[in-house]
């Protein structure tokens, strides 16, 4: 049996999903954003970190569901990936409910994708799912998900 | 590597940067005669250089159907191969970019086929918007496909 350490985050009421230990960067609150136009609706917003770096702001809820949910007072998750081995850092700014905990997860916690997530936007970049305290948590692949080919996806849904 | 020098195009909130050099003339807003104007214009802009179709925009880049009492200018902008616009605007300033490297190019997930956002520059507490004049002909005015 493989253990593996994680990040749940509480994206939404009905949407729980893990990142990997090592793709958290820090946690941030009261943090300025800056609308961009023109970019989809799920990512319209920037923020700048270290006073140099533009980060993209994304609100995944709104793919998991049509409604999407309104996030009164989120946290924001600064999350780090990368293209490919020796390519450059990328980060990403994700909206969630509440702080980051960290988890550790087994093999036999593997589980299906939940039949919402089968049917959401969401769905290529789900690589995986498990279960944790009887609630089903997905793995995204960050990569995938900040790709212009996800982009083009996620548009034209 | 030479400097950039930049049109601020501010409205509701956005700053729009823009080349200093298709900037044909700015005018005050009252020059814009309304009447019947195509596709999402709210006039023309009629000067003794020239007329430009008026395109007033909100924070999300929807276009207005009225020209707000506080977009009080109106910058016209040349294209050398297509059609020329204006922008109705709050205010106009200059700005000039001296190193690229403070040009931050929106990352793949936020550049939507046909978003005329290049890249953004924090300056102080603003964050401004770069664009050329091609893409946001292109994005005022799309062409129709043959």
């Amino acid at each position: 049996m493989t253990t593996t350490q994680a990040w749940l985050l509480e994206c939404g009421e009905s949407l729980s999903i893990a990142i990997g230990f090592n793709e958290m960067v820090e946690l941030l609150q009261n943090q300025n954003s800056y609308s961009v136009p023109g970019s989809p609706g799920y990512c319209s917003r920037v923020l700048i970190w270290q006073e140099s770096t533009v980060v993209p702001v994304m609100d995944i809820t709104s793919l998991h569901s049509e409604d999407g949910e309104n996030h009164e007072n989120p946290y924001i998750c600064l999350l780090k990936y990368q293209q490919a081995p020796q390519m450059p850092l990328q980060y990403l700014a994700l909206l969630v409910n509440t702080p980051p905990r960290r988890i550790e997860i087994d093999d036999d916690q593997a589980c299906e994708l939940p039949e919402e997530i089968v049917r959401s936007t969401l769905q290529p970049v789900a690589v995986s799912c498990f279960l944790y305290e009887d609630k089903p948590v997905v793995i995204l692949d960050l990569t995938y998900l900040c790709s212009a080919e996800f982009r083009d996806l996620a548009y034209s849904a | 590597m030479s400097a950039r020098s930049l049109a601020v195009i501010s409205f509701d909130g956005v700053h729009l940067l823009i080349p200093q050099q298709a900037v044909a003339t700015i005018e005050m807003a009252s020059s814009i005669v309304k009447g019947d104007t195509p596709g999402r214009t709210i006039g023309n802009l009629k000067t003794k250089a020239g007329e430009w179709p008026v395109y007033a925009l909100t924070a999300d880049f929807k276009s207005r159907v009225d020209c707000p009492p506080n977009y009080r200018y109106c910058v016209a902008i040349n294209h050398e191969n297509r059609e020329a616009f204006s922008i109705a605007c709050e205010e106009v300033s200059a700005l000039t970019i001296g190193n690229d490297e403070e040009l931050k190019p929106l990352q793949a997930c936020m550049r939507t086929p046909g978003n005329p956002i290049e890249s953004v520059v924090l300056k102080g507490d603003k964050l401004m918007l770069l664009s050329n004049v091609e893409t946001m002909q292109e994005f005022l005015s799309p062409r129709v496909a043959a």
